[in-house]
């Protein structure tokens, strides 16, 4: 589990990275905003230690799901490290996507 | 209020307390140290955005961010495996971080990690070279004194006090386990292990420790750590007591069986491993007359017999084609008339030939030496004895004209130099093995 604090659902490792592949597909974001946005998406559910999130990008980055680079924000601003989706990134994303939505059917049928 | 440089610092200082816990490659380091600040600092301006004042934005920003060991501990696995994580990582940033530790720590963290290559020495030893059971009771005491090693490293990183005492306690195992290494023949080892841990603890210590203030980073780190070496440091720097008696109790236990699990196994019988009740050797000696009842030869037929074989009797070395004791066969023929004329030829006319009389098989043996009359013939690996085979090794011999009778001629085996059986016999005698201390203790 990546936290003992999150009152929602409890994410194994390998959905966490999933979650954040799936915004990644959106758009190109940095590690705040990525966790602004999981926040925001997820109204509140998935609210985790912000700092977890950059353990996490740092995986999917060394397994070449998603790629980095530094932008200037200036005035004083640190620099932002955006990151966006590969091509092996893209199609993780789709099977983890259809695996997912697999298992939530599965979790329905049983669920009711 | 602080000043916004001071609150900057203060993220910064919960960024490296994250990067602490964590070990890796300094690019790596400095480019997540960044990262990670960014994303304090976009925190806190938000915060104060929000209407909070800036130190309680800090508060806030620091407390959302997650608790730093975890953290790091996260982000060590992000960079390595689970068990690179769990030993080095531990070992590495337990010297690394650039809290302003005092040099005692470091003698501290030296003992332990001593004690930590100790173990390592031992544990390489008993998983190649030992017998199966030893070898698991070996390796399992070995990773439970890692355990409480580790455990100590890391409560000491965390500045718990209870560490000091833990590795006070731990000096005499620093002794303990390069006895261990002597005792169980790796004197080599035993001085190697030592050696290199001094050596990588104080590498690592040069290499990491941090200079804390300008003038003592113009001091070699040496003489820094001389120089407060004072355990009072230690003892205001540790301050943290988070471990319940009982379970300090429980990691002291754990530290003892684990250093006596080597011992123990030593002296333990291994069942993988065969005793002189599951071999069975015999000799025969039939002497050749001529019409008048003189000797004319005496042909010698030794045999063995194993109920069972040793498994991996020399550990995974043997293996894998390293070296380690062997079986040896022996004869003694000697046996002089007074006025000193061998009855018998001290070389055999024929023989010794080996052989497998179950399938009729060649065994291979190998002259190792010997003396007059007395030869020892080596059994190399390669001849793979099986069980409830019959093995036989005959030689003939030549007598001395005249003779109606030799002295007996003894027959021993002596498996891997863990026990010895032997025979004697004489002419038209067959004899089994008895068990004897050492190859022809009793003979001619």
């Amino acid at each position: 589990m990546i936290d003992d604090r999150a009152t929602g659902p409890q994410l194994s490792r390998g959905e966490f990275g999933l979650l954040l592949l799936g915004l990644l597909g959106r758009r190109e974001m940095y590690g705040y905003e990525i966790v602004a946005e999981l926040r925001r998406t997820s109204e509140g559910a998935i609210d985790l230690p912000e700092g977890t999130v950059y353990p996490a990008l740092r995986r999917l980055e060394r397994d070449g799901l998603i790629g980095g680079n530094w932008v200037e924000v200036g005035s004083g601003a640190p620099r932002r490290r955006y990151y966006r989706l590969t091509l092996d990134g893209e199609r993780a994303l789709a099977d983890g996507r259809k695996d997912w939505l697999r298992f939530r059917d599965a979790a329905d049928a049983v669920l009711g | 209020m602080n000043e916004p440089l001071a609150i900057e610092t203060r993220l910064a200082a919960h960024v490296e307390s994250i990067l602490n816990g964590a070990a890796f490659r300094k690019r790596e380091r400095d480019e997540l140290a960044e990262e990670l600040y960014g994303h304090l600092w976009q925190r806190w301006q938000d915060a104060i955005a929000s209407g909070l004042d800036e130190d309680s934005a800090a508060d806030e920003a620091i407390r959302s961010f997650g608790e730093s060991a975890r953290l790091g501990r996260e982000v060590t696995l992000a960079y390595h495996s689970r068990l690179y994580a769990s030993t080095i990582g531990v070992l590495v940033p337990a010297v690394a971080t650039t809290a302003d530790k005092p040099g005692s720590y470091y003698l501290v963290w030296a003992v332990l990690f001593g004690t930590f290559w100790e173990v390592t020495g031992v544990l390489v030893r008993a998983a190649m070279a030992w017998t199966p059971v030893r070898a698991g009771i070996g390796v399992a005491g070995g990773l439970l004194a890692y355990v409480a090693v580790l455990i100590a490293l890391m409560a000491c990183n965390a500045r718990q006090r209870w560490a000091l005492g833990f590795a006070a306690f731990e000096l005499p195992f620093l002794v303990w386990w390069a006895a261990v290494l002597l005792w169980s023949g790796m004197a080599v080892e035993a001085l190697g292990a030592t050696v290199v841990g001094l050596l990588a603890g104080t590498a690592t210590i040069a290499a990491l420790a941090p200079a804390r203030t300008r003038e003592s980073a113009q001091q070699s780190v040496l003489r820094r750590i001389a120089r407060d070496l004072d355990p009072r440091g230690l003892a205001r720097w540790l301050y943290r007591r988070p471990l319940p008696r009982r379970m300090l109790v429980g990691l002291a236990i754990l530290l003892i069986l684990g250093s006596a699990a080597p011992v123990v196994a030593l002296n333990l019988p291994d069942p993988t491993q065969i005793g002189p009740s599951e071999l069975q050797v015999g000799l025969s000696v039939v002497c050749t007359r001529n019409d008048s009842g003189e000797l004319r030869a005496v042909d010698v037929t030794a045999s063995f017999v194993f109920s069972r074989t040793d498994a991996w009797p020399n550990g995974v070395m043997r293996a894998l084609g390293g070296g380690g004791p062997t079986d040896y066969v022996a004869l003694a023929v000697q046996g002089s008339r007074p006025n000193g004329i061998p009855m018998v030829t001290p070389q055999a006319t024929q023989g010794p030939t080996g052989r497998d009389a179950t399938d009729g098989s060649t065994l291979a043996v190998a002259f190792a030496g010997g003396d007059d009359g007395r030869a020892i013939w080596s059994i190399p690996d390669s001849a793979r004895l099986q069980a409830g085979h019959r093995y036989e090794i005959v030689s003939n011999y030549s007598v001395a004209p005249g003779l109606r009778d030799v002295a007996p001629i003894v027959f021993g085996y002596d498996h891997l130099e863990r026990f010895v059986l032997q025979a004697s016999a004489t002419c038209g005698q067959t004899a089994t093995g008895q068990i004897v201390p050492r190859l022809f203790v009793v003979g001619p």
